[in-house]
């Protein structure tokens, strides 16, 4: 039992520790999700933030630079020297303003330029070109190996073939422009050291306007990147790259990288800068784990491949580190919160269980037979509220079944339960007492041992076929037994059985009740009955025989008033022996045990035989009696001795209250409804309007004065009528008055069935 | 066996009733009656009197009607002697009971004492036909 109570509770138990479980991991999840998704968004943010500024940086950086390089070259063209140099190579070597020669102006040229060289690292050539020549280099001033040193006239080269050349022949006076990058060529070959080369070059004209030539700078472009790149130090890698596609790479850890040209053998074309070449400036893309951020600096050159390219980028897990971690954090503290919950639901979910299991372990003692009921009644909650309901609910059933048991114990007849075997569920103590038996020896037992050992056959059957009567509720009643007491004794019972549904079992209650003293009443009052109805018939047979026999010696022998008071005597005996026959009859239906045999008669044959055999009726009064009769022979089933009485009864009534001489008519004819009509008719004086209604009850009479003195009882229609109807028949009676009576019977006509009693 | 009947042994203790019995019987009926008051005085009288038929009464002190039918059936006089029975019981299972033990028949009283000779010489006429024709009233 214990087992089964845990079981009980920790099936409850474990729904609350799931649900306390589900709601804490739920929530965790939620709230954790909703956080991580935060921290993500608000880390890319910054993060895009950050790398926006860090770019605008480098970006503005490198804008200076190449500012730079614009003034060096604006402050170069303004020099003495480029006017001096034009001036006097257009006249032929000599300057004519102040007589220096080309080469006096061409070495303070190359001083201005070794000055400038050594200011700017990055510089590393700086020439002016002359148209002429084939864009013969007029000035130049290199820095090699960290040597700045001018070029001798012999080392001079023709430049007119380079891109850079034709640039600067096109521009328009005052006008940079900035070159592609490619490597410093000397002399047609690739200079050895590679260096990645930007250059700005500026024309000049001379004061005549005519196109002179132009200064060139050359800029070791990788070295202004990578210089500014190691000096900004941006806290993410960042590509420089140009729209040639010629990039430089600056990783955190290892500074910036050399400058990949797209001119270079086996260059490979950085996935990240080819897709910038189509983004808008400004816009974030996702490659594989990394985040870039895309700026275009437009340095307002004309050609776009000179644009650069500013792409910032770090691996997202670097960027949502953070994110990460809170993520972590939060799955952690879920998992706390979760074990912590069930820790918390388990205790208090096993206390709240308490007292239901405390509650089940009372119920099953109940049920068990205890008496008392410990319920927790004075909890507060819901569980309280369950004691208090299942307390008031015992104490209505024990109310109830206590009233029930008082009844059933108080009832003076027996009741006995039984099932469908006959096997005896319940007897209430009246049955102990009837039978003489406890109820545990009764109880369980087979119900046949409370009837007679010849009788328990009998019963098996009818237990048989009377409780396989299907659905009916009564089963029977009123039914007499033999029962057999403890002691042996038999005693007869009245028995009524009812069945009884209880869920699915089939039951059967009886009541018994030990009838031998209304047997015995019976008995004695039937005995008195007889003996009284003797009794009263003895002195009666003198009376009448005496006054019969007297009536017919005193013929003649007496004067008037003798043979009058003969006569009174003689009706008066009479009128009292009818008396006594209908209250026997009287008595028989009273108790419902007027017995008739009833048989199929021929209806024509006995009217004849009854009225044939009660002539002296018609005599006595005067009378005839006329029978006509026009039926085939009809069958009708009736007990012909009490159709007997009813029709003489008739006869006599008629006979009674003819006139002298008149005739009494019988017929016997189909009714127009089928049935068989018996009429006796007189020319009396009719029945009167007032007495219409009470003609068939007991002991009343017409006219009380007049025909009291008739000889009836004045129960002859009553009985007649009892009779009739207990053939099926009706009595029915025409009157008018003065005119006569006619009475009816109407009798079904007997039609042989299967089985007709 | 003449086939009129003209001795009757009337059994009847009630002497009132006896006496219209009787006057009914040899006045009206023009019987010859022997009349006795028990069944033993009817046993005795029985084999002196030699009657065609015995009408009993049925309820009489001692030994009563239907026994003194039975004591008479076992002499020869006896055996044969067509017997009506005389009865207050008035219900029909007891008229039966009477009719059972091999009566012609019974009259019930109170009875009508000019109508008692006709009745019971018409119980007489039919017995006497049902012995002709070879029945016996059972």
């Amino acid at each position: 039992m214990t087992k089964s109570i845990y079981q009980m509770s920790r099936s409850l138990l474990a729904k609350i520790v799931f649900l306390v479980c589900a709601v804490a991991l739920l929530s965790s999840i939620t709230i954790g999700g909703l956080d991580y998704t935060r921290v993500v968004k608000t880390t890319m943010r910054s993060s895009i933030t950050s790398f926006a500024t860090e770019t605008r940086l480098v970006s503005s950086q490198l804008d200076g630079a190449f500012r730079d390089m614009r003034d060096d070259i604006l402050i170069l063209s303004s020099t003495s020297p480029i006017g001096g140099l034009m001036r006097s190579i257009d006249a032929g070597g000599t300057d004519p303003l102040d007589g220096s020669t080309t080469s006096h102006w061409r070495s303070r040229m190359q001083a201005i330029f070794k000055s400038i060289l050594r200011t700017k690292p990055h510089y590393f050539q700086i020439r002016i070109i002359g148209l002429a020549d084939g864009g013969r280099e007029i000035v130049r001033v290199d820095r090699k190996d960290s040597q700045i040193a001018a070029a001798s006239p012999d080392q001079l080269q023709k430049k007119g073939e380079e891109s850079y050349f034709k640039l600067g022949a096109s521009l328009e006076s005052g006008a940079t422009a900035l070159s592609e990058i490619n490597y410093n060529r000397e002399h047609g070959a690739i200079d050895q050291s590679l260096t990645p080369t930007i250059r700005i070059v500026m024309p000049l004209f001379s004061p005549r306007g005519e196109r002179f030539g132009m200064i060139v700078i050359n800029v070791n472009f990788e070295q202004i990147v990578q210089d500014e790149l190691n000096r900004i130090q941006p806290p993410h890698d960042v590509i420089i790259a140009n729209g040639a596609g010629d990039y430089v790479v600056y990783n955190v850890n290892k500074g910036a990288s050399r400058m990949h040209l797209s001119i270079d053998d086996g260059f490979v074309q950085h996935q990240a800068v080819a897709d910038a070449q189509t983004l808008p400036s400004g816009s974030t893309t996702d490659l594989d784990g990394t985040i870039y951020y895309f700026l275009r600096a437009d340095f307002g050159a004309e050609d776009a491949r000179k644009n650069l390219i500013f792409l910032m980028y770090a691996d997202r897990d670097v960027l949502l580190a953070d994110a990460y971690m809170a993520r972590r954090q939060s799955l952690i503290a879920t998992m706390i919160v979760v074990i912590f919950s069930v820790a918390f639901a388990l205790v208090i979910a096993t206390r709240l269980m308490r007292p239901l299991q405390r509650m089940t372990r009372e119920v099953r003692r109940f049920e068990q037979g205890q008496q008392a009921l410990k319920l927790p009644i004075t909890s507060d909650d819901e569980v309280g509220e369950l004691a208090r309901a299942f307390e008031s609910m015992t104490k209505g059933l024990q109310a109830s079944e206590t009233k029930i048991r008082s009844v059933m114990n108080s009832v003076s007849d027996g009741l006995i339960v039984i099932d469908a075997t006959g096997r005896v569920d319940i007897v209430n103590p009246a049955c102990e007492r009837i039978f003489g038996y406890s109820a545990d020896e009764i109880v369980g037992r087979n119900v046949k041992m409370l009837t007679p050992t010849d009788y328990q056959g009998q019963f098996d059957g009818y237990l048989k076929t009377r409780c396989e009567l299907g659905s009916n509720m009564v089963i029977d009643i009123g039914r007499e037994i033999e029962c057999r007491r403890k002691d042996g004794s038999t005693f007869p019972a009245d028995l009524s059985v009812s069945e009884m549904k209880l869920g699915d079992r089939r039951l059967y209650c009886g009541t018994i009740r030990d009838i031998t003293e209304r047997k015995h009443m019976e008995i004695v009052k039937n005995e008195f009955v007889s003996t009284v109805n003797h009794e009263l018939r003895t002195p009666l047979t003198s009376i009448q025989g005496s006054l019969g026999i007297l009536k017919v010696k005193a013929a003649g022998k007496l004067d008037e008033k003798g043979e009058r008071l003969l006569e009174l005597a003689s009706n008066g005996a009479e009128r009292l022996g009818h008396l006594v026959n209908d209250i026997l009859d009287l008595e028989k239906i009273a108790a419902g045990k007027m017995d008739y045999r009833i048989e199929p008669v021929e209806i024509g044959v006995l009217v004849h035989k009854v009225v044939d055999s009660h002539m002296g009726i018609a005599d006595k009064y005067n009378v005839r009696f006329e029978t006509q009769c026009n039926l085939p022979e009809t069958l009708i089933n009736l007990d012909a001795s009490r159709f007997n009485q009813a029709l003489v009864n008739l006869l006599s009534n008629a006979s009674k209250y003819s006139p002298a001489g008149e005739a009494v008519v019988i017929e016997v004819a189909t009714a127009p409804d089928g049935r068989i009509r018996v009429s006796v008719t007189d020319r009396g004086p009719g029945i009167p309007d007032s007495f219409r209604d009470k003609i068939f009850e007991r002991f009343t009479q017409a006219n009380s004065s007049t025909t009291r003195m008739e000889g009836s009882s004045g129960l002859g229609l009553n009985i007649t009528k009892t009779i009739i109807e207990a053939f099926d028949g009706t009595v029915t009676f025409d009157t008018a008055e003065g005119e006569g009576t006619t009475f009816h019977f109407f009798l079904p006509v007997y039609i042989e069935m299967q089985g007709a009693a | 066996m003449s086939s009129e009947l003209k001795r009757i042994l009337y059994l009847e203790d009630v002497g009132p009733i006896a006496e219209v019995g009787t006057m009914a019987l040899e006045e009206f009926g023009g019987f010859e009656v022997r009349h006795c008051f028990s069944g033993p005085e009817a046993i005795s009288a029985l084999e002196e009197f030699e009657p065609q038929l015995c009408l009993f009464d049925v309820m009489l002190p001692g030994m009563d009607g239907p026994q003194t039918l039975e004591y008479i059936r076992k002499s020869a006089k006896g055996r044969d002697l067509p017997v009506v029975f005389m009865t207050a019981k008035a219900q029909i299972h007891e008229q039966e009971a009477y009719m059972k033990l091999g009566a012609l028949g019974v009259i019930v009283k109170p009875f009508d004492p000019m109508a008692l000779g006709d009745t019971v010489r018409g119980y007489w006429d039919t017995w006497v036909q049902d012995q002709a024709d070879g029945e016996k009233v059972a």
